[in-house]
């Protein structure tokens, strides 16, 4: 009798668990959103990336033209109905290059920017919570990637290795990493001296398990806002590199590729350069404002 | 207590937080004074609204989310609340001064102590470097700073922390405030360097002659130096007496409790008496009496209705059904 | 448990330039023992090192000279394995409820993490242990899947106490446990600690700079000063019949609760707490001690033992008798 009270006791605590579950999960997303949503610039930006996102992924089916037909007769056609923002040199439909130059930038902004939290987040936990002359060793040498010009040595890095996409995200992986170990290695200096690291090797959890489930969950909100303010800095490194000859070669359509080509033409069909520079500018303005909404409206929440 | 003999007099202050999950009452009409020359304690919880009474005085609640939504303060004749911003800039820190809870955040690290002692100084009585520099070493020596004239040239992080408090001390007093705001003063001190403090708190009230609010959670600290007391619960007023007759008959069920809640230093304690439940969360407080959750004799009333202060005996409030009539 | 000549030293290294290495004697030379089942508080202002001493006991800090053994075997020398059961056996409350949460781990997480490290049972056994535990130490079952920061100070360091607890310890270090909480909430944890000592004959070290709150909970005080032990004895005797003069003033300071007692003849010590990175010469405590003579400036006392009381002190206080 006894025993089946408690078993049906259970049973009512399980539903119960559940419900809060749902509840706990949903009152951290709605406290961060409601945040989120009070920063019009930041909704403003999410908005852009998103539409940005459903771009490059469907591009195939909205492109008015095909991107790379070459038709010489349509040379420098000037914005029109049937070509809404013109043609470029070759008569190329520059709406369309512009749809699928998001894809690159997609790309670009996402790869490499990744591949450089992992590595940097890596390194930067390891250098703080072990210290010592790893510490010195990691530190020191993202102090030195730190101190070159990142656009030269990525320039550097593409010379050497020959301009194509995969080299562009080697180049910007190499730059990029030193940055986010700089954040996670002060963060994770912070958090091993808190109270609940030291509880959690008082109970005699390992080094990495403290590492993996102590110091990374708190460093990801950081994470977070290192990683939207990451890929407009990569897109601009794209399209930087582009420009100056040394990142995605022709015919791909590549923004930064796009102004580079169109910059001889500026008085005489100024579209051609101008439509893909202002891509540029409002995705990375996009992204930034939605990293600095994302990180203003975690801020209050750490501080609880 | 005549008129004239009232410092400061708080009337029906209400001041609310307005924040995205609802208005947070922080202060809920409350009413009281302080007699001149005299210590005012107020005690409570965290939440009790016993800082953001002090605030609201200062008139330095963080705009928005608070705001001051009711109320008079009045001191010296005139209404804190309609003075204008310049005019509440001289009576701060120069008729009615504050010290608070941790010294070391009150302080710039980035100046000397003697320097931000001076500024007070030059800023109200418009004294000149020379002079400033005189007076402070002089209200160093008044606080007990060891070695005044050495000492005014070190920064904050120098200071020890019973040093720094006293230093804050020494800035609150420099202008000799009418009143005194102090928010847990002592809280971050260890008990030796305390005892100091309080004692020093004392010693120069009697001198300067001026008024004190004294915030703290520590009853001890309270029947160690209040003239009067105030129990706040959920931003009002629970119990309001002077101090010997709150701590020789407290009547409120929360004083009552908080008082059995403390060990005593003397005795042998066998078992300590628990106030069941958690400390309320202001967005969401009970109907009638916010503490009826918490409380031994709750009866029907109690849940439904709010009581108001009843007077039990001459200047001894309390706001609980039990007492009513 | 027991410690020996225990020493902690800091090596604080000035930064930059001017490097100039200040030797902070955070624990300076302390023996002492925590007998089986008794709830051994230390007591002392801060910088006296009564935390530091705690996180040596339990191998959070590595001595700088001496041992402490833990049942006859010291707890510097043990291999893999012993260090492990040791880690089940002795474990630790903090002061602060706020910093000694994960505040991106759930509450069932937390209170399972010590289960899930020691592979002890599986995982719905593990789940269904950290339901008891809630229980036990008052939180609802249902908030199991509530992150800390949605709770009050009070209801984490039940938190606290109930992770502390999911290993079955034998030892429980207490690092100022309910000095961070209100009043009302204080005297619920101590009644708390006091009940699940009773229920699992579990053995405390009660670290505190509260002596009220010590004198509810504790069966022996050890004073500490300036990473000294100035004084050890039962709770009883020694707050009634202090031996040292520093445990005299330290109890004379603490404000009563009743204005009765408003004008009682206290002394209140002056000065501030010496540094413990330059203490004064002799004994510790001399710089700020009345009835100290020309010997306690130059003589370090030892720690004598008188009965089952220790002192450290030229001049012991009268014991009335």
């Amino acid at each position: 009798m006894a025993l089946k009270f408690k078993l049906q006791k259970k049973d009512s605590g399980m539903k119960k668990k559940k419900q809060a579950l749902k509840k706990a999960q949903e009152s951290f997303l709605q406290d961060l959103f409601r945040a989120f949503r009070k920063n019009k610039l930041a909704v403003l930006g999410g908005v852009i990336v998103i539409l940005f996102l459903i771009m490059a992924i469907f591009a195939p089916f909205i492109v008015p033209h095909d991107p790379y037909a070459v038709e010489i007769d349509l040379q420098f056609y000037e914005p029109s109905s049937k070509y809404l923002i013109g043609t470029d040199m070759f008569g190329r439909d520059i709406l369309s290059r512009i749809i699928y130059g998001s894809r690159i930038s997609l790309i670009i902004g996402l790869i490499p920017t990744l591949i450089s939290m992992i590595v940097g987040t890596v390194l930067g936990m390891i250098a703080g919570y072990y210290g010592g002359k790893i510490d010195y060793f990691i530190m020191r040498l993202a102090d030195i990637v730190l101190a070159f010009p990142s656009l030269l040595l990525s320039m550097v890095v593409m010379y050497t290795l020959g301009a194509s996409l995969l080299n562009i995200f080697i180049a910007l992986s190499v730059v990029g990493w030193a940055r986010t170990a700089r954040v996670v290695r002060s963060q994770t200096l912070s958090l091993k001296e808190k109270e609940f690291v030291e509880g959690a090797r008082a109970i005699g959890v390992s080094k990495q398990v403290i590492l993996l489930r102590h110091i990374f969950p708190n460093c990801v909100p950081s994470l977070l806002v290192l990683f939207t303010l990451g890929i407009p800095e990569a897109i601009m490194s794209e399209a930087s590199l582009s420009f100056l000859g040394v990142g995605a070669q022709p015919p791909t359509p590549s923004w930064g590729l796009m102004v580079y080509r169109g910059k001889e033409f500026i008085f005489s069909a100024p579209w051609v350069a101008i439509t893909p520079g202002i891509a540029i500018l409002i995705i990375v303005l996009a992204f930034n404002f939605l990293g600095d909404g994302l990180r203003d409206a975690m801020d209050p929440y750490m501080k609880q | 207590m005549s008129d004239n003999d009232v410092m400061l007099s708080v009337e029906g202050l209400k001041t609310y937080f307005f924040t995205d999950k609802g208005i947070v009452p922080a202060v809920d009409d409350i009413s009281f004074a302080v007699g001149a020359g005299k210590v005012l304690g107020i005690v409570g919880e965290s939440g009790c609204g016993k800082s953001m009474t002090a605030l609201s005085i200062l008139r330095l609640i963080p705009t928005p989310p608070g705001r001051i939504v009711a109320g008079n303060i009045l001191f010296a004749g005139k209404n804190l609340l309609d003075l204008s911003v310049k005019q509440m800039h001289s009576i701060r820190g120069n008729e009615i001064s504050m010290i608070f809870q941790e010294p070391m955040t009150s302080l710039n690290p980035v100046y000397t102590v003697g320097k931000q002692v001076m500024e007070v100084l030059r800023l109200h009585q418009n004294l000149h470097k020379e002079a400033a520099r005189a007076k402070a070493i002089e209200m160093f020596n008044l606080v007990g700073i060891p070695e005044a004239e050495k000492r005014i040239d070190t920064y904050p992080h120098q200071l020890s922390g019973g040093l720094r408090q006293r230093v804050m001390i020494a800035m609150a007093l420099s202008c000799r405030p009418k009143l005194l705001i102090a928010d847990e003063p002592t809280t971050a001190l260890d008990v030796t360097v305390q005892a100091q403090i309080l004692r020093l708190m004392k010693n120069l009230q009697d001198e300067i002659d001026s008024s004190i609010i004294l915030i703290t959670h520590d009853l001890g600290v309270i029947a160690e130096m209040c003239d009067d007391v105030l129990v706040m619960y959920t931003g009002r007023i629970m119990e309001q007496a002077d101090v010997y007759s709150l701590f020789e008959n407290p009547l409120h069920p929360y004083t009552k409790g908080l008082l059995q809640s403390i060990p005593n230093l003397h005795k042998d304690n066998e078992s300590l008496y628990n106030i069941k439940g958690l400390v309320p969360n202001l967005l969401n407080l009970a109907d009638g009496c916010k503490f009826h959750p918490r409380c031994e004799f709750v009866q029907d009333i109690c849940i439904e209705k709010e009581p108001e202060l009843f007077e039990v005996t001459k200047g001894h409030f309390v706001r609980c059904w039990k007492y009513m009539g | 448990m027991e410690c020996e000549n225990l020493k902690k030293y800091f090596v604080a290294t000035g930064k930059g330039m001017k490097s100039k290495k200040d030797v902070v004697r955070a624990v300076d030379d302390i023996s002492l023992e925590i007998y089986k089942n008794e709830t051994l508080a230390l007591v002392g202002e801060s910088g006296c090192g009564k935390s530091t001493l705690g996180r040596l006991i339990i191998k959070l800090l590595d001595p700088t000279e001496g041992e402490v053994y833990y049942k006859e075997s010291n707890i510097a020398t043990l291999n893999k394995e012993g260090i492990n059961k040791f880690r089940k056996q002795v474990q630790i409350i903090f002061q602060d409820p706020y910093a000694s949460l994960n505040p991106r781990m759930k509450v069932v997480d937390l209170i399972r993490e010590p289960l899930r490290t020691h592979n002890i049972a599986k995982k719905k056994e593990q789940i269904e242990k950290v339901a008891d535990l809630m229980n036990l130490v008052g939180i609802r079952t249902e908030y199991m899947t509530r992150y800390p920061h949605q709770f009050s100070g009070g209801q984490r360091q039940r938190i606290g106490i109930a992770r502390a607890l999911a290993l079955n310890p034998e030892l429980l270090i207490c690092d100022e446990p309910v000095s961070a909480l209100d009043v009302s909430i204080q005297s619920q944890i101590l009644n708390l600690l006091k009940k699940l000592q009773e229920k699992f004959n579990l053995t405390y070290l009660f670290i505190s700079h509260d002596l009220a709150v010590v004198r509810y909970i504790s069966d022996r005080v050890c004073v500490m000063f300036l990473g000294k032990i100035v004084e050890v004895g039962s709770c009883k005797d020694l707050f009634e019949h202090p031996l040292h003069p520093y445990t005299k003033f330290l109890m004379s300071a603490v404000p009563l609760p009743d204005p009765k007692f408003r004008d009682r003849d206290r002394v209140i010590l002056e000065g501030d707490i010496p540094s413990p990175i330059n203490p004064p010469p002799g004994c510790r405590f001399h710089t700020r001690c009345p009835y100290a003579r020309g010997i306690c400036q130059q003589e370090e006392p030892q720690l004598v033992e008188l009965g089952d009381r220790k002192y450290a002190c030229h001049f012991p206080l009268e014991r009335v008798i």
